[in-house]
């Protein structure tokens, strides 16, 4: 038996001109919950479709279960249930049919299908909803009925293309909840996610992706490592518009590199110098009249390491989605109809 | 046998979701025959019954005899007139439609001498087109050509010297109504496939369910399969939905349960054909909208040209040499022919139900190879 589930190596794959992924190697272990983060764009959702054998790598190699996907494709879908970014449950079929036709489409042999079935439903608490159609279904319910519905063939690996996208507080920990479960029950669980606090939350281990590169791989502790010793200064002004201004306060007074994410801005300051650069920067703030919302230093989130790697500040203006996208998901409303 | 399996499983969510569509998909399909079988079915008596004036320079008992037929024949109102200028003039005056003179040398067997003449005025076409056939058939039983004149009043007349040739559609009883239904029926056939067969293949990998099939270990060509024989049970349900309308509006068809027979087997290869051809279509074209367009710009003038709402005889010759390559010619060729005929020439049957089967046959080929390809390469 192979030691790893999942096995990538030098992947690359081009859409034209186009890198969506350039260069990607990781190896994912059995058992393991393997978190890929990432803006909008960044290539996780191709990075799947590789893995899934959806779309051929321009060049690399995947192994899953330790068998070549170029050879073994076949034999690999049984071993692998994906969870898609949009949620296709068929609205127009009922819950049970839904995962009926999986299981017939996964080759669950005939007499073992009401029993998979049944417990599917009972795993999504949607037993009473059976003969309902999915289409009348509440957002946390489709994801549910989903997630299911991906493990009716039992896979050895699960893939979650943004598993809570578009859930609001409860129905995400729900899932959170669901997915350890099945973690426990011995499945190798890949999720891409934008939320960091949802990698911070699930995973074992983070890959940081960006313009199709892993930036940073490791676990939570060691990713916060990346930041340094250092600890967080966070700032936001009354007035955007003072925004530009304190940006260069820092720049130039203190010698920081800050990062602005919406309103915020937020530098790395190294421990020890805490409360000397917080009292200057007061005293700063006050002669220029900048008045201050909020001030505060921090130990560094897996956020900052985002935000430190991903370049946050900068994307904001392309991606402008992205950062409102995090923030929504941060106050716990859904971030996409 | 995993494609037989894959594509039953998939056939029974295709019509699933049919079923759960029912409403829409019955509305949708049956509005365009509805309207037209109680519009131009209806309307096509008062269309039919044109006003003829005629001449007879022979007066002798073969004219007079094409004369009276001519009157028995419930599509034309005949006025004799006694010389061609007064009836050129009613002609041009729009008094009547076409204008037939039978020349002294009715009834002519020789090529080249006609024995009449038709003028015409170009203001009705689907009239003139109508009856052109009529007169043709009528004074061909005395063996006499038919000079055209077409049209009067426009630029110099251009006389197309025709021999007459007999037009059988016509000859019977068969009225246009029962010509129509019979025409409408591939047309339902038709429009559901590349309409429905499309948008649903479109939608389907929009919201991503092809993505979550192709995940799994089943055959792609189910995926194909399941659509074309889903869209084949459709078509067939519609062509009989068509078919009642026209029945209970008080169209005959003649033949039977031989008919029907007919019926379903056209219907089905037509349907596979077309499916397939939208299959092949939507695997290319991403957005919905876009294949709509495709669909009503192929699908109208393929019914136009195809004998469906006129008969292929009254069409211009171009047209009329586009409709041999249009598979749905040959199925209103075997739909007519059992409809209004009650039976269909073997010889004619083989070769209409050969060209469709051909047609079904290389569509579903190409549908499988142009899917397949489209599905190695998309999120
Ligand atoms: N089939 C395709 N053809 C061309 N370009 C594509 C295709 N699929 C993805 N891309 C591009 O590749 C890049 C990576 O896309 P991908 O969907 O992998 O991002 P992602 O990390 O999943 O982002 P998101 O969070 O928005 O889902 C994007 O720039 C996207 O536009
Ligand atoms: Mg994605």
């Amino acid at each position: 038996m192979a030691e790893y589930a999942i096995e990538i190596e030098k992947l690359v794959k081009k859409f034209g001109d186009l890198t969506a992924v350039n260069e990607i190697s990781l190896k994912i272990k059995k058992g393991e919950i393997f978190g890929m983060l990432g803006p909008n764009g960044a290539g996780k959702t191709t990075t799947i479709n590789l893995v899934l054998g959806l779309i051929k790598p321009t060049s690399g190699k995947i192994l899953v279960n330790g068998l070549d996907i170029k050879k073994e494709g076949e034999a690999i879908k049984q071993q692998l249930g994906l969870m898609t970014q949009e949620t296709v449950v068929e609205g127009e079929l009922t819950a049970y049919q839904n995962l009926e036709i999986f299981a017939q489409l996964y080759h669950v042999p005939l007499d073992e299908q009401p029993k998979r079935i049944k417990e599917a439903l009972e795993e999504s608490e949607l037993t009473s909803f059976a003969n309902k159609k999915a289409g009348t279904f509440s957002g946390g319910m489709k994801r549910r009925l989903e997630l299911v519905k991906s493990m009716i063939q039992h896979p050895s690996i699960l893939i979650l293309d943004e598993p809570t996208t578009g859930l609001d507080i409860q129905n995400r920990q729900n899932m959170w909840k669901h997915i350890r479960e099945l973690n426990k029950l011995g499945v190798t669980i890949i999720l891409t996610t934008q939320y960091l606090e949802e990698a911070d939350a699930l995973c074992g281990r983070i890959a940081i992706i960006d313009h199709g590169k892993i930036k940073a791989m490791g676990t939570v502790s060691e990713l916060k490592r990346v930041i340094g010793s250092g600890r967080i200064l966070e700032i936001v002004p009354e007035a955007h518009t003072d925004v530009p201004a304190i940006v260069a306060i820092l720049k130039t007074a203190f010698k920081l590199r800050p990062e602005v994410k919406n309103d915020k801005v937020t530098a790395i300051v190294e421990v020890g110098n805490e409360e000397r650069v917080m009292s200057k920067l007061l005293a700063a703030l006050n002669r220029k009249k900048i008045k201050i919302a909020s001030l505060g230093m921090h130990m560094p989130t897996l956020d900052d390491v985002f935000i430190a790697l991903t370049g946050a500040s900068t994307r904001d203006t392309t991606h402008s989605d992205t950062s409102s996208r995090m923030d929504s998901m941060m106050r716990g409303m859904s971030g996409r109809g | 046998m995993g494609l037989l399996e894959d594509t039953m499983t998939l056939y029974k969510r295709e019509m699933l979701i049919f079923k759960s569509n029912l409403r829409v998909n019955l509305i949708r399909s049956i509005m365009f025959p509805l309207v037209i079988i109680l519009f131009f079915g209806n309307v096509g008596s008062g269309i039919f019954n044109a006003p003829i004036a005629v001449v007879n320079y022979a007066n002798n008992p073969q004219s007079l005899s094409l004369i009276g037929a001519l009157q028995a024949n419930n599509y034309l109102s005949i006025y004799a007139i006694t010389d061609q200028a007064t009836a050129l003039s009613l002609l041009k005056n729009g008094k009547v439609q076409i204008v037939v003179i039978i020349l002294p040398t009715f009834p002519s067997t020789t090529p080249g001498t006609p024995g009449v003449q038709v003028y015409y005025s170009n203001t009705q076409f689907s009239l003139t087109s109508f009856a052109l056939p009529i007169i043709s058939s009528d004074a061909s039983r005395y063996a006499s050509g038919v000079q055209v004149v077409q049209p009067v009043g426009a630029s110099a007349p251009n006389p197309i010297t025709a021999q007459v040739e007999s037009n059988a559609l016509y000859a019977s009883k068969g009225s246009y109504k029962d010509f129509l239904v019979g025409g409408i029926i591939p047309m339902v056939v038709v429009f559901s496939a590349l309409f429905g067969g499309g948008i649903s293949l479109i939608s389907d990998r929009q919201l991503g369910n092809i993505k979550a099939f192709l995940i799994t270990p089943i055959n792609k060509n189910a995926i194909v399969f399941s659509r074309i024989l889903a869209g084949a049970t459709q078509g067939i349900l519609f062509a009989f939905l068509a078919l009642t309308i026209g029945l209970l509006d008080g169209a005959q068809i003649a033949g039977g349960i031989a008919s029907l027979l007919y019926i379903v087997l056209v219907s089905v290869l037509l349907s596979l054909g077309f499916i397939a051809i939208a299959i092949t279509i939507a695997s290319k074209i991403k957005r919905v909208d876009a294949y709509a367009i495709f669909s009503q710009v192929v699908g109208l003038p393929l019914w136009f040209i195809s004998g469906g709402i006129l008969p292929t005889q009254s069409l211009p010759a171009w047209l009329s040499a586009v409709s041999i390559v249009d598979p749905l010619t040959y199925a209103n060729s075997i739909i007519r022919a059992a409809t209004l005929q009650g039976f269909v020439d073997p010889v004619t049957f083989l070769i209409d139900i050969g060209v469709l089967l051909a047609f079904a046959i290389i569509m579903i080929r190409l549908s499988f190879r142009v899917f397949k390809s489209s599905t190695t390469d998309e999120s």
